[in-house]
């Protein structure tokens, strides 16, 4: 039964629930804006969400061209008819989600891999999920375990037994103690929605095969085992001076614009394995090392330090159930409150240009209902073909889910793990986190290595199958590794469509996730997009308290 | 019984146990009435839909010793186009479904909400139906029995209330408090409601570094 809005007039339309559109949804229904915020998909997060095993495993299928069983979930929604029709008058320009959301990703491989060490019988585990009446785990089972060994077979058994206890992040990010986010989330109210674990552990992958635990804080670079008298002495200088770069311009004088790695070497003599640590697990830099100048390497140096101590002595948070997901549903639950209308799971067919003025004037859904606002807010995905200008050069990032049975170096709720460019082969750093039953990322006895870096080889799995070797028992017998039970690898486009200059200007389009290991970029554009749009507003002021004022 | 004074009690008394409790329910049933009639014992005829209200708190002294708080999560509306978002259900430990006693189709949207619940929530949650306007009962079009009958097979807490009238509104809250199994939930400190502190990191009480500051 199609449905129909009561109201078809808004001040603000937005497409997609992602992080982005969801912090906008917030802040523009808390100031009092009628927003109506609509999703094609059925769940929450746009391409910032996270899913369970079996959601993860149907979502990578249908990346891969549509599995017949899953053509209910697919959104097959084709436009019928001309590709530019009239509609009283307007230009209606057709929407293909699906299609822009495929091209979106590219490269995507998925393995399962059989378990050796059995604990349970294989007819045992088979019992168990007939009871379950998991008509589509047997499905899938049934789909995808015809190339599978009955080892595969059983583990691919296992992971759907306890598909629900996953929440596998398509975009995982972690954010500063101190940042953009994590202050909004403590202004606005929405930080009480969500719960946090510390990321306190970092690791960088030096080239005797070893992981060096990087000393971050001042205590750490006391105790640490790995880092030599006079290395400590060097890093203490360094770190110290960078706390407060601004107060002594003095030392970085010349080189603001020069490479960070040659302003390290010369002016602090740190190089080597300490200067890998201090660029790639302390200041966290992306790129190659030429690609980042003085001025930005230390603010980021800076922020990373200053975002110690806060919350103990991590210098980043998890946020549980995964994080762009749990996020986007917190701001958008802000937004209902204050009134947002929510839609999920809705189609929209056409978006309606006025052909004089060009603008924007409203939309029309899967129902044939016409909904006007004065704004679109939307994700790149809902934007017609006609208005783009696709940019080949776009920034792709390869990225691997990888399910474990065991924590690589040590036990905890999360750590990162830093491999430095050309340590594996690798052009780009590439980052690993591991997240684990704490951070509600899957259950109890598994661990989850979230990889990523800048694309650079043929695919998301050459990118990064060399550092995956390296940390769990993949393709040697050194049983003294984790073994790895699935690994999805998919590479994924960073779409910038601001640079698009087809568009009206009443469409406000945000930009998928980027590289960069937090939210901060997406918080800050998000931030901008609303002071754009509202020059004399307050950015999602608090909320008060409910306890203490009359309703 | 004063919820102001349970207030107060909270304070002196010896255990407290705070819950998420969800409400569910079609729209215009009064879900936010009774919430607001439970926590602030105000009732507005003219009431729109719920807007401004993250949450809202309440306390109920069970005993001398025993305090339960309710952390209450209105749906903001969200219900409307099947757009609950998953958070919602997370960590709730109660729930009050809600329908219309003057609304024959409230009933089935509350089986739904229900069936909704098995299937998302924790599956020790606490559910009850509360069929509500129950001031209205010249227009009643579902009968007491039939919903008792329902929330017996289905083991669910039952009452009909008035959020306009405080009919069976604390009563309501009471029971759930009294059918938490608290010994076993302080006991499994796993969920956020279950203890008396979040679990993980509080945003707002920034804890410093292990000691060494230098």
């Amino acid at each position: 039964m199609p449905q129909q809005l009561e109201v078809t007039e808004y001040d603000v339309i937005i497409l997609g629930t992602g992080f982005v559109e969801s912090i906008l949804a917030g802040a523009l229904a808390r100031i009092g804006k009628s927003v109506l915020h609509m999703d094609t998909n059925e769940y929450y997060g746009g391409s910032w969400t996270s899913f369970n095993f079996q959601e993860l495993l149907d979502w990578a299928q249908l990346l891969q061209g549509c599995p017949y069983y899953l053509v209910t979930i697919c959104h097959v929604e084709e436009s019928s008819g001309n590709s530019q029709e009239n509609f009283e008058g307007k230009k209606a320009l057709p929407i293909n989600f699906s299609k822009a959301r495929r091209q979106a990703y590219s490269t995507i491989e998925y393995e399962i891999y059989g378990i050796l060490k059995q604990t349970n019988s294989t007819e045992e585990n088979e019992e168990y999920l007939h009871k379950d009446e998991q008509d589509t785990s047997e499905e899938t089972i049934r789909h995808v375990s015809t190339s599978l060994s009955n080892f595969e077979r059983e583990t691919l058994a296992k992971l759907l037994k306890e598909s629900k206890q996953y929440n596998l992040d398509i975009a995982p990010k972690i954010m500063p103690c101190r940042g953009e986010l994590i202050e909004l989330l403590i202004s606005s109210g929405v930080g009480r929605y969500l719960e946090f674990k510390a990321l306190d552990k970092t690791y960088i992958y030096s080239d005797q095969d070893t992981f060096d635990k990087v000393p971050c804080s001042k205590e750490d670079v006391f105790t640490s085992q790995t880092v030599t008298l006079i290395d400590k002495r060097k890093l203490m200088r360094f770190l110290t001076f960078a706390l407060d770069f601004t107060n002594s311009p003095e030392t970085f004088e010349g080189y603001e614009e020069k490479p960070y790695e040659k302003f390290l070497k010369e002016k602090f003599q740190i190089d080597g394995k300490l200067l890998s640590a201090v660029l790639y697990a302390i200041t966290l830099i992306q790129t190659k090392a030429n690609d980042v100048n003085t001025i930005q390497g230390l603010t980021y140096t800076q922020r990373y330090l200053k975002s110690l101590g806060r919350y103990g002595n991590a210098a980043f948070l998890v946020a549980l159930y995964g994080a762009g997901s749990e996020i986007s549903q917190g701001f958008c639950r802000i937004s209902a409150v204050f009134g947002g209308i929510y839609m999920l799971n809705h189609s929209i067919k056409h978006l309606l240009i006025d052909k004089s003025s060009n603008n924007f004037t409203g939309l029309i859904d899967v129902n044939g209902q016409q909904l006007s606002s004065t704004y679109l807010i939307t994700s790149i995905d809902y934007i017609p073909e006609k208005l783009l200008q696709e940019n080949e050069e776009c920034e792709q990032i390869s990225r691997a889910i990888v399910i474990i049975d065991r924590y690589i170096h040590e036990e905890g709720d999360a750590s990162l793990t830093i491999f430095p460019p050309d340590s594996v082969g690798n052009e780009y750093p590439i980052r690993v986190l591991q997240f684990s039953e704490g951070t509600r990322s899957c259950p109890e006895d598994k661990y989850v290595l979230y990889m990523s870096t800048k694309a650079s080889g043929k695919s998301a799995k050459e990118d990064l199958y060399k550092a995956l070797e390296k940390l769990v028992n993949i393709s040697n017998d050194d049983a003294s590794l984790s073994s790895p039970l699935f690994a999805l690898f998919y590479r994924h486009k960073f779409r910038d469509a601001t640079l698009s200059s087809l568009l009206p200007d009443n469409i406000i389009v945000t930009n998928d996730s980027d590289s960069s290991l937090d939210f901060e970029t997406a918080t800050i554009q998000a931030k901008q997009l609303f002071e754009k749009m509202c020059p004399n507003e307050e950015f999602l002021p608090a909320v008060p308290d409910p306890d203490d004022d009359d309703l | 019984m004063s919820t102001t004074n349970n207030r107060q009690n909270a304070q002196a008394s010896g255990k407290l146990y705070q819950f998420k409790l969800v409400l569910l329910g079609e729209s215009a049933v009064g879900k936010s009435s009774l919430v607001l009639r439970f926590v602030k014992d105000q009732f507005d005829d003219y009431r729109e839909s719920t807007i401004g209200a993250a949450f809202l708190t309440q306390t109920i002294s069970l005993d001398d010793n025993t305090t339960v708080k309710f952390e209450i999560w209105d749906t903001a509306g969200q219900e409307r186009y099947k757009s609950l978002a998953p958070m919602y259900y997370r960590n709730a430990n109660c729930a009050v479904v809600v329908y219309d006693i003057t609304q024959p189709s409230s009933l089935d949207k509350a089986k739904s909400w229900v069936k909704e619940l098995q299937r998302q929530a924790d599956p020790n949650i606490v559910i009850a139906l509360a069929g509500n306007k129950s001031d209205l009962n010249a227009r009643r079009a579902i009968d007491s029995e039939e919903a008792q009958a329902y929330a017996t097979d289905t083991g669910l807490l039952f009452f009909e209330t008035s959020a306009k009238t405080a009919v069976n509104v604390n009563e309501l809250f009471t029971s759930i408090a009294k059918k938490m199994p608290l010994e076993q939930l302080a006991a499994n400190s796993r969920g956020r409601g279950s203890g008396l502190k979040q679990r993980g990191v509080d945003l707002t009480s920034p804890t410093p570094a292990n000691n060494c500051s230098c």
